[in-house]
């Protein structure tokens, strides 16, 4: 393949400038249909009022930086990986640990949960070499040897920087520092499609959230985020906005757009349909890199984590800053709200885990007066018991 | 194959450098000449290669200036619209009773 010759009246050159004159052509078919920003179009929506999403739950447990986390589909539980090498499983409302897996390599990158059974996916960093992406299948028994049955299925040329289960479960879509991206079947462990096109490493993937979906989109290291096509392999869309590495990046949740978080201080939101930028969320006051983001249910909010320890929380459609939340004390390396939309986990190099929540403030007093008539009756039944 | 392997193992033994940051920056950037097999030496197959590349950089971009794109204006009004008409679902937008627990299954309440 690589030792085709040259074709009639073909030079490299020729082909240089047709591919300027290609790009050029595409920014201009692209500038043509930007009649309007997000954000103007957005401004006779109603200002969000005050959030009040807090740090409800600090997690502690972990001996190390936490690299990764995940939700489990039953919405209350959470995984979670650490550079200490273990895995725990949390119950994110008791704090319960519920299991906690050794590994022996330390550079467990990121963890997911199987959509419909309880497996526990989780990627092996190389330290040790190991460029590999294990499945572990979990159960109730607190005495099994959880760390046995792991099962090697994906295997790169460099570290594994992401990984997430397709929605038939059965298949595993993988991103490496080695450039590439790939699909492979859980139980054979094969290698059904390999996605080549980034020209550095590729930290991050995401699949587009409709059942019938088999897109995904991709960022790496060479600022570009790519959008693929899992059937074929092919490269759909490709955005170059970001001035740096893209650390993560996130379907809406209606599957038409998408956000990514990048080292150059802003996340950028790009429509797919419209084919390009259509919001860039970013502050002066922000220097540090973003290094994850997440929607909220309805896509009104994006959460994104910072290296200067705090999380933005960003009005996606007025491309303003909503709140920030405080609490960690490193960086954060995940954020995630969980599948139904009530919480926000966030996972740190400070070795915590920190859930967020928020209480609708209307409801407070309501709250107190039914507290208190509970108080009351409490008080009076026990009088009468002390009377008999 | 063997060769790659040991420039990985040089870069990863900085020892405290590498833990502290993020491991993109202890791995080497790839710039593929020849995407389909293993970077390759002789300056021969270099140059075919880039050819190769050039090629299939063309036809990318001829499949990307193909996509169908709708208006800004028109997007945008449909991502708003979704927003809006999820916004009342959204438990981080709008909030949970106060003190209760987020991730029980919402029961309603029946006053006797």
């Amino acid at each position: 393949m690589a030792c085709q010759g040259l074709q009639k009246g073909e030079t490299l050159e020729s082909l240089k400038r047709e591919s300027e004159t290609l790009k050029k052509k595409l920014e201009e078919e692209r500038n043509k249909l930007n009649d309007v920003e997000l954000h103007q179009v957005a401004e006779k929506v109603e200002v969000l009022s005050a959030l009040s999403i807090k740090t409800r739950r600090v997690l502690k447990g972990h001996g190390n930086k936490v690299l990764c986390m995940d939700w489990c589909k039953d919405k209350r539980r959470m995984v979670s990986s650490s550079q200490d090498g273990k895995v725990i499983v949390w119950d994110a409302f008791t704090l319960n640990k519920e299991h906690g897996v050794p590994l022996p390599c330390t550079w467990v990158l990121a963890c997911a949960y199987a959509p419909l059974r309880s497996l526990c996916l989780i990627m092996n960093g190389y330290l040790g070499l190991d460029n590999k992406c294990s499945v572990i299948p979990l159960s109730l028994d607190k005495n099994e040897n959880l760390a046995a049955k792991k099962k090697s299925v994906a295997m790169h040329t460099n570290y594994v920087s992401g990984c997430s289960f397709t929605n038939s479960d059965m298949q595993l879509l993988t991103s490496s520092g080695d450039g590439t991206c790939a699909l492979w079947d859980v139980e054979s462990g094969q290698l059904l499609q390999s996605f080549h096109g980034h020209t550095a490493d590729v930290l991050s993937l995401d699949l587009a959230p409709s059942e019938t979906g088999n897109t995904f989109v991709s960022g790496g290291c060479d600022m570009k985020a790519n959008v693929w096509d899992m059937r074929s392999g092919q490269n759909i869309q490709s955005f170059e906005s970001h001035e740096s590495d893209i650390n993560c990046v996130k379907y809406y949740p209606s599957g038409d757009a998408f956000a990514s978080a990048s080292d150059d201080a802003t996340c950028r939101f790009y429509d797919l349909r419209a084919d390009r930028e259509v919001a860039v969320y970013q502050k002066d006051s922000i220097i540090f890199g973003a290094s994850t983001c997440d929607f909220s249910l309805s896509g009104r909010l994006l959460f994104a984590g910072y290296n200067d320890y705090t999380i933005n929380v960003w009005d996606v459609l007025k491309g303003t800053r909503a709140t920030i939340l405080f609490g960690h004390e490193n960086r954060v390396s995940r954020v995630r709200v969980s599948p139904d939309g009530t919480a926000l986990g966030s996972a740190s190099w400070d070795s915590t885990l920190r859930v967020s929540w928020s209480f609708s403030t209307g409801s407070n007093y309501i709250f107190r007066f039914i507290k208190l008539l509970f108080w009351v009756n409490s008080r009076l039944v026990l009088e009468f018991t002390v009377a008999f | 194959m063997t060769t790659v392997f040991f420039e990985y193992t040089s870069t990863f033994n900085l020892g405290e450098w590498s833990l502290n940051s993020p491991l993109k920056y202890s791995s080497k950037r790839l710039f593929y000449e020849d995407i389909f097999s293993p970077k390759t030496i002789t300056n021969n197959m270099t140059s075919n290669s880039n050819l190769s590349n050039m090629r299939r950089l063309v036809e990318q971009l001829k499949l990307e200036a193909s996509v169908e794109r709708i208006k800004v204006s028109q997007a945008a009004a449909e991502l708003q619209q979704y927003c809006l008409q999820n916004a009342g679902k959204d438990a981080l937008l709008v909030g949970v009773p106060t003190g209760s627990n987020p991730f029980r299954e919402p029961r309603s309440c029946a006053i006797v």
